[in-house]
């Protein structure tokens, strides 16, 4: 596989993983039918949305370690900051978050802070 | 639908439990930010003393790294950590906690500076600084107190 394509696959699978856990724990995990927590946690293990979770980020962790094989981790690690914005717009798109000006400016700058890192 | 569900049980609640509520969401997301530094240091710290072996092929490497006591003991503080994001992730936007796992590599680059005595580059520490103010930032946006 091209790295570049993995890197972005990795990416892409990193940010569906975060929507598909908040999808599996949306109901709450304290609250909900089940009263006892134990419970809840057990319950959650049958949810389809959490298997989701632990396999794109487990496909994602793989397709990284594909793309650093072929890539320049100076090259790659800024491209991980892409993740916060793209977390950002699913959210939006598919949890219906509401995400303020100032939420937007918080996840800007921290991606900015990355880059900054990733280059140092 | 997430988030107006985690909103109506925070305007059902008194302002007591409101209050716990909300310190039992900093427990969590800062419990789940440093354990899952202290299990990536953890992990370096038993991979450190294994570099020394090269001569065998790499799937004999990673499955003997996966046995060592201190590898062990950092992917469990990393699981725990793990635990710890999903409890915080039913209580808050995603969009507002994701973006604050980049506190991540200010702590593993403290700690690989202070653990390891890696050197840490004057640009480092102004990204280390954004990222710090993009994470205050986005506390003024924590979705709690919405409508």
């Amino acid at each position: 596989m091209n790295p570049l394509a993995a890197l972005w696959a990795s990416i892409m699978l990193g940010g569906i993983a975060q929507i598909a856990l908040k999808l599996a724990v949306s109901g709450g995990l304290t609250g909900g039918p089940n009263p006892r927590v134990i419970g809840r946690w057990v319950e959650l293990l049958c949810s389809g949305w959490l298997w989701l979770y632990l396999g794109s980020f487990g496909l994602a962790t793989g397709l990284w370690l594909l793309a650093l094989s072929g890539l320049n981790i100076s090259y790659a690690f800024p491209l991980l900051s892409a993740s916060y914005i793209l977390v950002a717009l699913l959210a939006r798109v598919f949890l219906r978050e509401t995400i303020s000006l100032k939420r937007w400016a918080g996840i800007s700058i921290v991606c900015f802070g990355v880059l900054l890192i990733a280059w140092s | 639908m997430a988030s107006a569900a985690s909103v109506k049980t925070a305007q059902s609640l008194p302002a007591a439990r409101g209050v716990s509520e909300a310190r039992q969401v900093a427990i969590e997301l800062t419990g789940a930010v440093l354990m899952a530094a202290c299990g990536h240091l953890m992990i370096k710290y038993g991979l450190n003393t294994a570099l020394a072996v090269t001569h065998t092929s790499l799937t004999v490497r990673i499955l003997s790294y996966l046995l060592m006591p201190r590898v062990i003991l950092g992917l469990a503080v990393y699981g725990i950590g793990t635990l710890l994001w999903i409890a915080v992730v039913s209580k808050r936007d995603i969009s507002y906690l994701y973006p604050i796992t980049a506190l991540n590599y200010v702590l593993i680059t403290l700690g690989g500076m202070w653990l390891f005595g890696e050197l840490v580059s004057w640009r480092r520490w102004i990204g280390i600084a954004v990222v710090i103010t993009g994470v205050v930032v986005l506390q003024t946006s924590s979705g709690e107190k919405k409508q």
